[in-house]
């Protein structure tokens, strides 16, 4: 039984050698075919290599590529998941396939594959770097923190890796982080405007207006055209409360581009901080027309309707805001308060209880509760949620109190 | 009803194409206010803080005024509380004192307050008026960063400052009370005023982190730390014993039993119509109190059950003057409170049994935003029988500067006029040049100080000169004024309520003490009465006496408990 088994052990070893040897040169070919940007070329050499060796994860994850490349979409995503069907760790199949379904614009498939790559290779800088951006993208921030936190320190030099982390940080509360990152990501690059114009935002948001006025003034040094930074121009303004300015530069965004979305909105919060809620809600609902995705153009549109005591309106749009970005906790919280005060007090309770579990941290929801909870009748339930408020509030409080005692 | 709005109502009925709101809100407003201050002579400035930059919290919250009549010859009488400045030495002779000014019944005052010994300096606050030893002179109590003064009035013309003798000068050991609003209020109804002092922060200005270290910003500006984050301050209730002296039972009461601190105006009335005076506090930066007397010299604080003590989202507010009226004539007394800017006043609608409804939105409240607003007042400024709402503006810190808009620390005021209905319309714009005059606000009181039958407004502002804001009602509508002196009841007859019948609508008001923020505003209680000629009304005093009347319109009736003539 052994020296048959030898035996055969040689001859497969033999038969493999001779196949292996025809592989090596297609591979090779295919691969200079592709070096010197000859796509089809390089995915017909591809394809000759999948019949010698069908069982190749990594050659189906080259078809793909190619395929991806050549703008066939739909017959790449087969092959990578082919790959995937092959080798369930290969971790480039993954990660391509999760760039295609990123590009397909289905974040939802998109994300997993990226993880599943990120698992496969964790060591890989461009898995990681990708699959922060795109849980930043779908502003899934808090997700974004270790990976992009991983990127930065396996690679400190990488400027947009800087900015993406700066991003998650600015959405997860961390303020001073945020600066610093967006700050790295400007030193390491100083033409990567989209950090400096984030930087610059940061700036004005932590009470330093005028520093951030400096950085969107150095990039429209560079780019006089430069979108966003003339509205963030007009949003220092706006933080710094010099509402003509702000409504100034807004209205040239505007007049630049009729499409700005975020320039009509700001438009409209300037609009709105000076109590022209006519006019703020024009600007409001071209900005919705624009881009039907502005969560904060419905949650400020909702809250202009509460103001005039539109209740029904305000709910309808503030619950547009929360189906936009169901992380939305201040859209929650407002929501419940506009079906409370419309009467709906099994909706407002279960938008407050929904702004609580993303925001435990805010009083606000917690009375609102006690007040719905009240009238419903459940006295209990009321105390519970003032008392829960109540703690909340002097937890905070207790902080805030720490930082201003000078001894 | 009978008024002017009565004919819009009819209206109605023929021109559907029109809401009643718009037509009632575009009928000729009727009144307006004209700052006279300089005429009639109140010409001193009252000091408070620095200018441009205010280094600690205690420099930005201003001080109160008060209308009242001190030598009871039927005129009101003004009283402005003072600050001073850290830091500042004064020439001898010229440190701000607070005023009182002589009523010289021809649109003129004289100020007296050397002659009536009144002259204080330090860091004044608030100030509330009450015969609180009946002897027919209204006594002043005037709050302090510090010690506070209870001036009696010696009924001739001179007060003496009897707080130390009488206990109620609220000096704690080892640190300066901040005490702020206050009213005179007989809580235990046994015909003697006891006094209520709101406290804001027990404020030791050593400790306090101060702008310089970046930890307080305000729109990226450097400004005065707090109240959130500093020892708030508690609350005083002092029981009048009857000899001239008040015992402290804020912990026997369970005044101290509250949920909220940072206290400032103060509103004493009976929200729950069984008689006893319940107490509202304005709260900076926290829930709202609201102490419901429980019949027994006990307090119980219900604002968070009540629905009074937070924004219509559960939010705490930044709470600064307050004022009651029953604004939809449904019997009970609703409150109106003014808050810091970004947010709007509140509307707390009284549907009974001590349970409001925040109507701040539905009643056209929820659009003024920009402004931060002090002394509040409801008021009847149109006479036609609806009680309409004065707001007094100004921002906290003098870093955001004068802008050529509305928010810079110089504000206008704004006027909302009742529609009767429910809801209110901003007039402000249309209310004459006292209204869009800007100046930072603080204390505001009304009364009607040329007796013509509408309602005035007295406004401390800080740093500057104060306003007086005379009413010039041109609509015609009729109106009554009642002074009242109580007997068996406590002589000031605060807590008297008033009830004014003219045809189907049925007004009612109070008789108070202190309110609006830290101010003090007439006694008399002032119906406007629309069209009508007359008016039934029923007074129930303190007491339990009740007196029936018929009243003929435009006159001041005077009425002595249990003598309704």
């Amino acid at each position: 039984m052994i020296v048959r088994a030898l035996v055969i052990s040689a001859a497969l070893f033999t038969g493999a050698a001779v196949a292996q040897s025809t592989l090596s040169q297609i591979e090779s070919r295919a691969r200079d075919l592709k070096a010197r940007g000859d796509a089809p070329g390089a995915l017909a050499a591809w394809e000759e290599a999948a019949k010698l060796d069908p069982k190749s994860a990594a050659i189906q994850d080259e078809i793909g590529f190619l395929l991806a490349v050549l703008n066939r979409g739909g017959e790449a995503l087969q092959h990578f998941q082919h790959a995937i069907e092959l080798d369930p760790k290969f971790a480039p199949a993954h990660y391509h396939l999760g760039v295609a379904f990123w590009l397909a614009q289905d974040p939802g498939r998109a994300i997993p594959e990226l993880q599943a790559a990120v698992a496969a290779d964790s060591k890989n800088f461009e898995y990681r770097f990708f699959l922060g951006d795109a849980f930043n993208a779908t502003q899934h921030y808090r997700e974004a923190l270790p990976e992009l936190t991983a990127v930065t320190t396996a690679n400190p030099k990488h400027s947009e890796a800087w900015n993406q982390l700066g991003l998650a940080r600015q959405n997860t509360g961390d303020l001073d982080g945020a600066v610093d990152a967006y700050r790295r990501a400007v030193a390491l690059n100083p033409a990567n405007l989209d950090a400096r114009n984030n930087f610059g935002f940061m700036l004005v948001n932590t009470g330093k207006a005028e520093q951030g006025m400096a950085q969107f003034r150095a990039i429209l040094a560079s780019d006089p055209n430069n979108p966003m930074a003339r509205v963030n121009i007009g949003f220092a303004h706006l933080q710094k409360s010099e509402l003509d300015e702000a409504e100034r530069d807004f209205r040239d965004v505007i007049r630049r581009d009729p499409r700005s979305a975020i320039a009509h909105y700001d438009l409209a919060v300037a609009l709105k901080q000076r109590d022209d809620l006519e006019g703020s809600k024009a600007e409001l609902q071209q900005a919705i027309a624009i881009d039907p995705r502005l969560a904060e153009a419905h949650y400020t549109l909702g809250i202009i309707h509460w103001q005039s005591g539109e209740f029904d309106a305000a709910a309808k749009e503030l619950s547009a805001a929360t189906e936009i970005s169901p992380d939305y906790a201040q859209a929650y919280f407002m929501l419940g308060t506009a079906l409370k005060q419309k009467g709906d007090l099994g909706g407002a309770e279960t938008a407050l209880r929904a702004a609580i579990r993303l925001n435990a941290t805010d009083p606000g929801p917690y009375n609102t509760l006690g007040q719905v909870l009240r009238v419903k009748g459940d006295e209990a339930g009321s105390k519970q949620a003032f008392e829960q408020a109540a703690k909340v509030k002097e937890r905070k409080e207790a902080e805030l109190g720490k930082m201003l005692q000078k001894k | 009803m009978t008024s002017r709005r009565a004919f819009v109502a009819s209206l109605c009925a023929t021109l559907p194409v029109f809401s009643f709101d718009q037509l009632a809100a575009a009928t000729t407003l009727g009144f307006r206010f004209v700052n006279v201050a300089r005429e009639a002579g109140l010409h001193a400035k009252t000091i408070f803080g620095g200018e441009r930059t205010n280094r600690l919290l205690l420099e930005t919250t201003g001080c109160g005024c008060a209308f009242f009549d001190y030598d009871n010859d039927g005129w009101l009488d003004i009283f402005l509380v003072n600050g001073t400045r850290f830091e500042t030495t004064w020439p001898a002779g010229q440190a701000p004192v607070s005023r009182l000014y002589k009523n010289n019944r021809d649109g003129t005052f004289t100020d007296v307050t050397a002659k009536a010994g009144v002259a204080r300096t330090g860091w004044g606050q608030g100030v509330c008026a009450g015969d609180y030893d009946n002897d027919g002179f209204d006594d002043l109590f005037v709050s302090y960063w510090g010690e506070c003064s209870l001036w009696h009035n010696n009924g001739d013309g001179t007060f003496t400052d009897v707080a130390r003798k009488s206990g109620v000068a609220c000096g704690r050991a080892g640190m300066r009370r901040w005490n702020t609003g206050c009213a005179f209020v007989d809580y235990d109804r046994d015909g003697r005023l006891d006094l209520f002092v709101a406290n804001y922060i027990d404020f030791d200005p050593a400790t306090v982190a101060v702008p310089e270290s970046g930890k307080c910003l305000y729109r990226g500006l450097r400004v005065a730390c707090g109240p959130p984050g500093l020892q708030g301050g508690k609350n005083i209730l002092f029981h009048n014993n009857g000899d001239g002296t008040f015992a402290d039972v804020s912990e026997k009461s369970g005044v101290l039993k509250t949920a909220g601190t940072y206290g400032l105006g103060v509103l004493v009335s009976d929200f729950d119509n069984d008689g006893w005076p319940d107490i509202y506090v304005a709260n900076d930066s926290t829930s709202s109190t609201l102490y419901k007397n429980n019949h027994d010299g006990t307090f119980t604080d219900v604002a968070i059950e009540a629905g009074a003590a937070y924004s219509a989202d559960g939010k705490s507010q930044a709470g600064m003057g307050v004022s009651a009226a029953d604004y939809d004539c449904d019997g009970n007394l609703d409150i109106v409170k003014t808050n810091f800017a970004g947010d709007t006043s509140s509307l707390y609608r009284n549907v009974g049994k001590m349970v409001f409804d925040d109507q701040t939105f539905q009643a056209g409240l929820g659009r003024n935003t920009r402004f931060l607003g002090w002394g509040v007042s409801f008021g009847d400024f149109d006479n036609d029988g609806w009680a309409d709402i004065l707001m007094c503006n100004g921002h906290v810190y003098p870093e955001v500067g004068e802008t050529a808009r509305e928010s810079g620390y110089r504000e206008r005021k704004v006027v909302y006029r009742n529609l009767g209905n429910g809801k209110f319309a901003d007039v402000s714009t249309e209310s004459g040049p006292g209204i869009l005059e800007t100046v930072s606000a603080r204390g505001c009181a009304i009364g009607d100080f040329d007796n013509d039958g509408d309602l005035d407004v007295l406004v401390n502002c800080t740093n500057d000169v104060p306003q007086l804001l005379r009413c010039d009602q041109t609509a015609g509508n009729h109106w009554l004024k009642l002074k009242l002196i109580g007997t068996k009841s406590n002589c000031s007859a605060i807590g008297a309520r008033v009830y004014c019948t003219t045809g189907s609508h049925r007004q009612m008001d109070e008789v108070r003490s202190g309110g609006s923020y830290i101010s003090q505003s007439d006694f008399r209680i002032h119906f406007g009465l629309g069209v009508a000629e007359s008016a039934e009304i029923e007074i129930r005093w303190p007491s339990g006496t009740v007196d029936k009347l018929t009243a003929k319109a435009d006159r001041i009736l005077t009425v002595r408990e249990g003598q309704a003539p």
